[in-house]
């Protein structure tokens, strides 16, 4: 019963609490709630293989990696690195001297940038249709090739099919080396064409 | 009397008739009058084509933000939109609608890339103090022999704005490097350092709403070793992140 009493004696004091007038603002915090979250793509990544024509050299395959940032609606720029076999026999030159190891590699690493000319839609079916777009893209880079190295330049022209989740792109590429080492051999010089996949991020 | 009785019925529910499709009309005119159609299209630019349109009250559910367009969703179908039409009643909510406006605004720092007519590759990062943008530039060429490469501190300023371009200038200090075999700043081609004083210009074209091309000429003065000036023309590349 004292205890009872003890509540009731208490309810007071407790509503009282509860309308100070002390401001206590409710918190908020900026930003979206969990469930309106928006996903944002900044660009996209990708992986693909190469078909190398060189001056003076033999036919090979490259590996390639690209990512590419999405700078406006037709604007990007563009990073890539590119793993390739450079050739496969000695070259010597009059006196014997060893001018170009056998199995050399050829890597190269640019950016640049690329812009979209042309975009439309295609349809597979009639059923489905998906965005594509035709691209014009510059690059300046460093290609090195054996022990020596020289500015990497390119510029390649991409279709570019681009799904909701991936994309899928072929590539033409003429691209030059202003490696003197290879200058002098006259294997500067090369195009490439090959077809790349990749997603989003 | 008989006469007018059988014609008064079918006045008065003529009449009774018209002023319901009157009131009907006053009040849902000026919904439809705010009615608008959105036309959502295949990919995220103006040249892809419409894929079909809403109406601008159809409540849409956002998927993916990509540049100022979005991907937006009524249920059945999807298509982009570019972000400043979506309407405040399309069922986004005032946060969301919040976010993508921000998302559209260009960032403060600035980052750029491209070379000049010395075969040299220039990079640099500004940030905006007041009127004015404090600047860092690196510049660095390794044609053949003739490596060097410098290093500046500065300001930007905007000089001029006009409708499809602008003026801007550059004021630096900085520190310049003369790789052995490179005549830049040393006649016989030793390795040196000297400071360095670089005065610019940009005229500079909008490409896209985060990047601009700019046209760069710029005259840079040794202030030691041989205290020669060297004067380029540079195309540079402008990305606001």
């Amino acid at each position: 019963m004292k205890y009872l009493i003890l509540c009731l004696l208490s309810l007071p004091l407790l509503s009282v609490a509860e309308t100070t007038d002390i401001y206590q603002p409710r918190i908020k915090v900026a930003g979206l709630e969990q469930s309106e979250n928006i996903s944002r793509r900044y660009g996209s990544w990708g992986i693909g293989v190469a078909q190398q024509a060189q001056d003076n050299l033999s036919g090979r395959t490259a590996l390639n990696i690209s990512a590419r940032w999405f700078a406006g609606e037709r604007w990007y720029l563009l990073g890539t690195a590119q793993y390739a076999p450079f050739n496969r026999d000695e070259i010597r030159n009059g006196s014997g001297q060893v001018l170009l190891e056998s199995g050399e590699q050829a890597n190269v690493l640019a950016g640049g940038a690329g812009y979209a000319f042309l975009q439309g839609t295609a349809s597979l079916n009639g059923h489905m249709s998906y965005p594509w777009q035709v691209a014009v893209e510059g690059l300046l880079g460093e290609q090195y090739t054996g022990d020596s190295s020289g500015r990497y330049s390119g510029l390649a022209f991409s279709w570019q099919l681009l799904g909701d989740d991936y994309w899928l792109a072929t590539e033409w590429r003429t691209y030059q080396s202003d490696d003197s080492r290879l200058d002098k051999l006259n294997v500067n010089k090369g195009v490439q064409w090959g077809i790349s996949f990749g997603s989003y991020f | 009397m008989l006469v007018l009785g059988n014609l008064w019925r079918p006045l008065t529910f003529k009449l009774s008739r018209l002023l319901y499709i009157t009131t009907f009309c006053m009040i849902c005119a000026p919904s439809w009058a705010q009615q608008e159609q959105l036309y959502l299209r295949k990919g995220p630019g103006s040249s892809f084509p419409v894929i079909f349109e809403v109406s601008s009250t159809e409540q849409l559910q956002p998927l993916y933000l990509q540049g100022e367009w979005l991907l937006l969703s009524n249920g059945r179908r999807q298509g982009w939109l570019p972000v400043r039409e979506v309407p405040e009643s399309s069922g986004l909510s005032r946060a969301q609608l919040w976010y993508l406006n921000d998302a559209l605004r260009p960032g403060d720092w600035h980052v750029q890339g491209g070379w000049n007519s010395e075969t040299a590759l220039q990079v640099g990062i500004s940030y905006p103090l007041d009127r004015y943008r404090l600047a860092a530039r690196y510049t660095r060429s390794d044609a053949g022999e003739q490596a060097w490469q410098s290093a500046e501190l500065g300001f930007e300023h905007l000089f001029s704005r006009y409708s499809g371009w602008s003026l801007q200038g550059f004021a630096g200090l900085g520190l310049g490097l003369n790789e052995e075999g490179s005549r830049r700043w040393d006649e016989q081609g030793r390795e040196t350092s000297t400071a360095i004083f670089t005065l610019s210009g940009d005229v500079i074209w909008p490409l896209e709403t985060r990047l601009d091309l700019r046209l760069r000429l710029q005259a840079s003065q040794a202030l030691g070793a041989d205290q020669s000036a060297h004067t380029a023309i540079a195309l540079i590349w402008n990305l606001s992140l």
